[in-house]
Order: structure tokens, then sequence, then C-alpha cells
């Protein structure tokens, strides 16, 4: 079976070589001197980890990278933001040109990709050919699925699901008077980050009583469970009594319609619920670049080379795609990168596929102090092809507060590695 | 008779089978390990919080590696390394040593 996939990448890198030669003259006087050409799409964790890693064969490929914006800004540590602990400034990165000088960075905006002619087009109608191409787009959001909330009324209620929005998140936490209830919408699996919204409330919670305030927390679930809940529970108890507020959706928890005038939220029991602060985080789904997509929500891969199941020579990492039981985390899209930088590099170079091992790590802080993780390796069940977890487990629930700061430490320590890891 | 005993004894050790990221000395690329744990122990520039595994002679490595496995106490590295066998934690003993 290996065989046959190698002969065919073989037959198509040869096919990609002539397709190439044709479509583009310059290149023909330098035929010796051909080198693969490959574009990564998207410049974050996902896109980023397999650009640090690809460029370690810049020697036998040209390497692009297209990204939309030249600042990037974390979701790791964005609720620590929210908190009043960390400054955004200190989420912000951008691709150190020391370390990518091979690279070439093309800062535009992706209209879509004709994955038939191997070419992306972008928003300014200027074109780029590929041999083989890597995405990592993020994730994109259902606007329609809570009635009144849309684009629109996100401008003035954000979700802050991305790294950039957590300062207007605090704005709106530090505008809040003393006995605030505050109501968080929790989107249903899957979602970029699963305890994210957990940690976000924890984090408005440690910031509201740093500054004396009292306050309420209503967490409307879209699920009847969400990871880490012991730990959050216990912590909410410790750190916060009394003002958490947790109802699943079999309680009546999930949203349906935002009533944006009376600041208000009305579940699917028809119970409706009042705050001084709404924070809606949607239901997601991938973010699209093709033409004439179909309707799955997550991109399907192949999770040994993550080759897209029905664009041929497109490769996909991160939250974009369905990865079986790996959780949409940045620690999640690293360690799908560099599977798919070394077994992408093993077709380009018609090298052996590996059996790829995976790993992850969330990290959560229920206060500057206080962190707890869930962690698992992974691997490829031959028998479906998916993605498989070898067992999850999590902090334990009796660490005291010495070992609730080792973690803290820890997490601080991941975030320093994998930053210098992926922007250089 | 003998199937008949072998297939359930065969379904029960698969069962209480402990995970372990290789069942065979061949089955995983070292390297496809050493990348993750590089997300937190890379080989320069590592964090000042996080020891580097570079910096480790390869037998005190192995130890500190079955230490972890052994301290049942749910820390991060305890986790991390308890599906990992020891021909794993000695390829990975290896692999450090001799970039170090």
């Amino acid at each position: 079976m290996k065989k046959n996939k190698i002969n065919l990448n073989k037959r198509r890198f040869i096919k990609t070589l002539g397709i190439s030669f044709l479509s583009f003259p310059f290149l023909k006087g330098v035929r010796a001197n051909y080198r693969p050409k490959v574009v990564i799409i998207g410049g974050g964790f996902g896109g980023g980890s397999c650009l640090s890693y690809l460029q370690k064969f810049s020697n036998q490929l040209d390497i692009f990278l297209v990204e939309k914006n030249k600042y990037y800004y974390t979701c790791p540590y964005s609720n620590s933001v929210v908190g009043g602990f960390r400054s955004l400034k200190d989420n912000k990165f951008s691709l150190n040109n020391l370390k990518y000088n091979d690279v070439k960075l093309i800062y535009n905006e992706v209209k879509f990709i004709d994955s038939e002619k191997k070419i992306i087009k972008f928003s300014n109608d200027e074109f780029l050919n590929y041999d083989w191409l890597v995405i990592s787009p993020g994730i994109d959001f259902k606007w329609d699925d809570i009635e009144g909330y849309n684009i629109e009324t996100n401008k003035n209620l954000p979700h802050g699901w991305d790294g950039a929005d957590a300062k207007i998140i605090l704005d709106k936490v530090n505008s809040l008077e003393d006995n605030s209830t505050i109501l968080l919408s929790a989107p249903d699996y899957p979602y970029r980050c699963p305890p994210a919204p957990y940690e976000r409330a924890s984090l408005i919670a440690y910031n509201l009583k740093k500054r004396g305030m009292r306050f309420k927390i209503i967490i409307l679930d879209s699920k009847d469970s969400f990871t880490k809940k012991k730990l959050f529970f216990k912590a909410w108890n410790e750190l916060y009594p009394d003002s958490f507020e947790w109802i699943s959706r079999s309680q009546g928890g999930k949203v349906i319609k935002l009533d944006y005038k009376n600041k208000s939220l009305i579940t699917e029991t028809g119970q409706k619920f009042k705050g001084e602060f709404i924070n809606i985080i949607p239901n997601q789904k991938k973010k699209n670049l093709f033409l004439n997509d179909n309707d799955n929500d997550w991109l399907e891969v192949n999770p040994s080379t993550f080759e897209l199941r029905n664009h041929k020579s497109v490769h996909a990492v991160g939250d974009c795609i369905n990865a079986g039981d790996m959780p949409k985390s940045a620690f999640s899209a690293n360690s799908q990168a560099k599977v798919c930088a070394e077994n992408l590099k093993n077709i380009i170079l018609d090298k052996e596929i590996l059996n790829p091992v995976f790993f992850n790590t969330c990290y959560s802080f229920a206060a500057p102090n206080y962190v707890f993780s869930i962690s698992s390796w992974y691997k490829v069940n031959k028998f479906d092809d998916k993605i498989v977890s070898l067992g999850t487990s999590e902090s334990n629930i009796n660490d005291n507060k010495l070992q609730r700061n080792i973690e803290v430490e820890h997490s601080k320590g991941w975030y320093q590695t994998i930053t210098k890891e992926v922007f250089g | 008779m003998i199937n008949l005993l072998t297939i359930p004894l065969f379904l029960c050790l698969l069962f209480f089978q402990k995970p372990v990221l290789s069942n065979s000395k061949d089955e995983i690329n070292i390297k496809m390990i050493v990348n993750n744990c590089a997300s937190c122990h890379l080989e320069n520039n590592h964090s000042e919080l996080i020891p580097s595994f570079f910096e480790k002679e390869r037998e005190v490595f192995i130890k500190q590696m079955i230490d972890f496995q052994k301290i049942n106490d749910d820390s991060i590295m305890h986790r991390i390394t308890k599906v990992l066998n020891l021909d794993d934690i000695r390829a990975l003993a290896d692999y450090y040593y001799e970039k170090k």
C-alpha cells in the first residue's frame, strides 16, 4: 500500500514538474535546478509550525508563506489578557525575518484556491501557483445558529475567539459595575480550544474579584459536559464561591436567541436570562478557501500525510480539519503540522511515509497562580484511518497550591517554547 | 479447543493492555516522538522554565523518564511518559545524546 502511494506520488511529482515547466517558461532554462514549490497558507500555529519544519529542507524546496496579517495574536494566553494580568502585546508575534530569510513571505488575502489548476487567487486578483500546498486557515463561525446574533451584532458583542479581540473583552469586563451578571454562551463541539470558555469565565471572575466587585457568572452551555469539568468546578468553589452557575444543555442551557435590546439570552427551553455583559461564543466550522466546496463543516484529511481527501496535493492542518479524537488547539495544530511537514517532505523526495504520533496538552488558568491541564498521545487507527487517543489524563483533582503553581510554570514554558519554535 | 481458549485470552490481553506509543521497536520513527517533545523541549533557545533534554547524560535521561513513569502523581511528565516503553526511552536518550 505504501509502495503504491509512493509510486502515485512519484507520478504526481513528475506530472507537476511537467505542468510547472509548461506553465512557467522562465523555469525552462533552469530545468536541472528546478525545486518543488511548496506554498503554505496561514502563519499561525498550524502553518507556522509546518513552515518551521519544512524550512529544514529549504535547500531542496522553494517555500512560500501566504498570510493576511503582518502580526499574529495568539489565542493561547488571550484569556489572561481578559483576566487583566497580561498585556495584549505579549501575545503579539510576527514571523522572524532572520529565521525565515530563505522563505518567501507574501502578505495577501486568499480569495480562493483552484486545486485542479494548482493556483491560488488573491483578493487583489493576483495569482500564485504551487506544486504542493499546505493550508491552515483556522475557523469561521456559524452566524445563523442563534437568532438575533450575527456579524453585525458581533461588532457590539464580540465573541473574542481570536487572540486580537481579547483587549475588547477586557474593556467590557473593566466597565462592569458592582453586582453585575455575566452571561457566557458556550458552543457545541467541535470548536477551537474546548476548555477556553470555562477558562475565560474563570478569569473574568478573577478580574472582578481582584477589583473587589460582587458578580454572578452564568454559563449557558450547548453541551451536557465539558473538558476538565471537575477541575473547573473545584477551582470555582475554592476561588470564587457562590459566583458561578453552569446550566447544561439538558437543563435548558442551549442559547437560541439574543435579545440585544434587552441584554438577554433565550434558551431552547424558553428560559430568559438577563445580564450586564453577554459573551456569545458561536458554533464553529472551517474557514473555506475552495471554490465549489462541499458543505462539510471540517476538512477531511489523510491522517498520516494530511492531504485532503478531495483535493490532491493540498494538505491541511490545525483547527480547520476533522482530526478525529484530537481537540482543536495550538498544541494539536503544532503536532499535526510537524507530521505533515515530515511526510510531505517524504512524498516530495520520494521517501517512505512514516507512522505518525501526535501529542496535545491544554493548560487552563483559573487564576494567575492556579493552572491545571489535560493531555493525551494519539496514533492513527489503521482500521478506519482516523486519529485516536491513547487515553486522556488530567491534573490530579487533589493537587495543592504548589502543584497548581508548578503547572503555571509548565504552561508559561510551553508558551515560550512553542512561540519560539513557530515565529522564531 | 486451543482456539476457543486462545481467542478470549487474546481479547482479554487487548482489553487490559496498557496503551503504548509503539508496539514494536520499529513501528514509530523516533523523530516523530521527538518532534512532539520539541513543543516544550526545544533543541535551541529552550525556555528557562523547562529543562533541556539536550544537556542530560544518557543514563540520567533514562533514569528520569523511568522515575516519571513510576511516580503516579498525575504530573504532566508522568502522563507523557506512561505510554513510552523502554525501547522508546532508550531511543530518545540516544537521540538527545547524539545531538548533545
